[in-house]
């Protein structure tokens, strides 16, 4: 450990330590713009000077970012930095007054007006006033990718998105195009900036160069409620922010997490948020009957109409041909909490036999240079869905239970879907097409929907309390950002009321006390080995391990990130 | 009387000073609000107006009913920043932005719906003020008449149909 001083307090660190990440990380706020604790140092937006001591450093003032914590050699004294020195402050003064020359006042248009580093600094260090009195340079203003967009005039040439796509993307389609004052960021001609983790530079752009277009003047981020979710569309469970604006997801931001994501997410992951407002979601249940006529006729109904017609209806099955006639599919896009409550309900109350995963249909595992991956399982939850259902029943339970529909002796069958823009597999939707009564939990109008004799609605993940267990094997929390739509509801509670509904058929559900989502897995915990010694509570933000995990996943972003840094 | 009463009152005599013969009696007081009386009986002054017949002048700075204005080219000025509707303190601006139309060169964001709930609007003005680009105007309509609730919720076409304050030379 090195020992050196910042602004006249003592502090210690191991030799090689970044400067300005030490004061950041120790409550000593250094503005920056181009720094990127994931992204080498560039030290070319001169924002964060500060004045130095010691060492062989000649005096004046320098980038934090660019300095390291050194033993004093010989004769040297140890390092000294100041952060609010007179002279730093009027460094700051003038690098913000260089960096607003060709930079245009349009705040008030610019999306990024709100979460943008340049107006904070301008408002906290800069001058009040420009002495800039030439026009200003217009520069491009263009797509670079397949969901980016530059606006030249706004950019400062931090170099962040060259870096990042370079460093973490390894495709380096971004460059520093021009001359001294006309540097401008471009993509390579013929080359756009199509990678799966492109957005991201949008994340990191610190000024409203980069914009995503599908989010471009959707709203003003401080009219945004934010809340911490974790992202479903594969099994890596990237720790996300979701934004939303009246009553809507406007966009998914990436939330820090070494050991999952970094700072990332893919763009898959961001832009999947479509189908929790698409037309075709359900807001209330309804069954199926048939015209005079013989078609199909779908009538709504109350939810407690449809859980306690969905309870007697199994019950029934049950009471004719034993528990073995009703089969349970739940789907990896199900929470633990209510793949936990779903065996509860199927196995232990119901007395089903035969419960079965779905799953969404894998697709391609991409490795990026620095370890971020996009693993091939498009589920949040499979993993846990192990754990839970047992790992018979995640890995052969479907087959067993299309088997056992084919045969005839499954008659009945309740299936939580829940996996967007799915399309079920043709042998299962013509083994559902057999069941005497069959009652599906699904978000849309669906084409599992489609086969049912009772839809009941459901609740996105958006829109609800849980936990998911990533590839890992990591428990992470996902909070509810919104209300669902009509009378859907989280799975957790329609599987309680359904539990709650008694045997006879009464649909008495509405007064069952129905637990949240930290209750039932305090009960998860308690119940099933894997999940034992975990807490709600302390799973927190940057989620748990389950017992006997290694985070096996994880070896490889951390081993890349050593190697490739 | 409660303590906050107006404070111009005559000030009652201090203890212990006897008043003259004259203000014990009343009388000349009383003769002197009857002469006034009188004066007003014969030569009237009228300090009232005869509304709604007649009707009193409506001061520029009136914050009525609300406008947004055009450019010199007849477009809408607003560029939905949303600057009004941060500032308005009672929540009554709804606005949805989008791309302008190719042929717009000179801007990139602009309005596609702009509307004001003028029933929750509290005609504060805040939005006016923190117009960056004058777009929005509380202008001095003082009758603000309808029959429904739904016509109290201003969209862009009514905003842009409102007349103006005073004359812009930019107006199309």
């Amino acid at each position: 450990m090195t020992k050196f001083k910042v602004n006249g307090k003592e502090y210690d660190a191991p030799a090689g330590t970044n400067l300005l990440q030490f004061c950041l990380d120790h409550q000593i706020y250094i503005p920056h713009n181009c720094y990127h604790p994931a992204l080498t140092v560039a030290g070319n937006c001169r924002m964060c000077m500060v004045k130095g001591k010691g060492l062989d450093l000649r005096p004046g003032v320098m980038t934090s970012c660019t300095l390291s914590v050194r033993e004093p050699g010989p004769k040297q004294e140890m390092l000294e930095i100041e952060t609010e020195a007179p002279e730093v402050i009027k460094a700051r003064e003038g690098v913000l007054e260089f960096l607003l020359i060709n930079h245009p006042l349009d705040c008030p248009v610019c999306d990024q007006a709100g979460e943008c580093y340049l107006q904070d600094y301008s408002f906290t260090y800069g001058k009040d006033r420009s002495r800039f009195v030439e026009p200003k340079n217009i520069r491009h203003t263009k797509d670079v990718g397949d969901h980016v967009k530059i606006w030249g005039n706004r950019c400062i040439v931090c170099t962040r998105c060259v870096r990042f796509c370079e460093e973490v993307v390894g495709t380096g389609e971004l460059a520093v195009v021009e001359r001294g004052d006309r540097n401008v960021v471009d993509n390579f001609p013929g080359l756009p900036m199509s990678n799966l983790m492109s957005s991201n530079t949008v994340d990191i752009c610190p000024v409203g160069a980069l914009l995503d277009k599908e989010f471009l003047y959707q709203a003003r981020v401080w009219f945004m409620e934010t809340a911490e979710s974790v992202c479903p569309s594969c099994s890596v469970g990237c720790n996300t922010k979701v934004d939303t604006y009246q009553g809507a997801v406007k966009r998914f931001r990436p939330r820090e997490n070494q050991a999952v994501n970094q700072w990332w997410m893919c763009d898959i992951g961001r832009y999947n948020h479509k189908f929790t407002a698409a037309p075709d979601r359900l807001g209330l249940p309804k069954r199926r009957g048939t015209t005079a006529a013989g078609a199909v006729e779908w009538t709504r109904c109350s939810l407690d109409g449809a859980l306690g017609d969905v309870r007697t209806a199994l019950d029934r099955v049950v009471h004719a041909e034993g528990g073995a006639a009703v089969a349970g599919l739940a789907s990896a896009w199900m929470s633990n909490e209510e793949l936990w409550l779903f065996k509860g309900l199927m196995a232990d109350m119901i007395g089903a036999r035969d419960l079965g995963l779905l799953t969404a249909p894998d697709g391609v595992r991409t490795t990026f240079k620095k370890g971020f991956v996009i693993e091939s399982d498009r589920n949040p939850n499979r993993r846990g869905a192990a754990e839970i259902l047992g790992r018979a029943a995640a890995e052969r339970g479907l087959a067993t239970v299309l088997d056992g529909i084919h045969a005839g002796r499954i008659k009945a069958a309740l299936v939580i879907g829940g996996i967007p823009e799915w399309a079920p597999p043709p042998e299962l939707v013509a083994a559902l097409r057999k069941l005497a009564f069959l009652a599906v939990v699904d978000v849309a109008d669906s084409p599992l929907a489609a086969l049912a004799h009772l839809v009941i609605p459901g609740a996105t993940w958006v829109e609800k309390d849980g936990t998911f267990t990533n590839a890992q094997g990591r428990v992470q929390r996902f909070t509810r950002a919104l209300a669902p739509p009509g009378v859907a509801a989280a799975e957790t509670e329609l599987l309680q009321r359904l539990a709650a509904a008694s045997a006879a058929g009464a649909p008495d559900a509405t007064g069952a006390k129905v637990l949240s989502a930290q209750s039932v897995f305090g009960d998860l915990a308690a119940r099933v080995a894997a999940f034992a010694g975990l807490n709600y509570h302390d799973i927190g933000t940057q989620g748990k391990l389950l017992a006997g995990a290694t985070g096996a996943a994880a070896a490889a972003p951390a081993g890349a990130a050593a190697s490739g840094g | 009387m409660d303590a906050a009463a107006p404070h111009d009152e005559p000030e009652s005599p201090p203890a212990g000073e006897k008043p003259s013969l004259s203000e014990e009696l009343y009388l000349p007081e009383i003769l002197k609000g009857l002469a006034t009386t009188f004066k007003h009986l014969i030569r009237p002054e009228k300090f009232t107006v005869e509304y709604p017949e007649k009707k009193k002048p409506i001061p520029q700075n009136f914050r009525g009913e609300h406008a947004l204005k055009r450019d010199a080219q007849g477009r809408v000025k607003c560029v939905a920043c949303f600057l009004c509707a941060t500032a308005c303190p009672s929540e009554c601006i709804h606005i949805t932005a989008g791309p302008t139309p190719p042929e717009w060169t000179d801007r990139e964001k602009y309005p596609t719906k702009f509307e004001i709930d003028m029933l929750r609007c509290i005609y504060c003005g805040m939005c006016e003020e923190a117009c960056p680009c004058d777009a929005i105007e509380l202008t001095s309509k003082f009758y603000q008449v309808s029959e429904t609730r739904e016509e109290k919720y201003f969209g862009k076409d009514t905003l842009l149909r409102q007349p103006m304050k005073r004359e812009y030379p930019d107006q199309g």
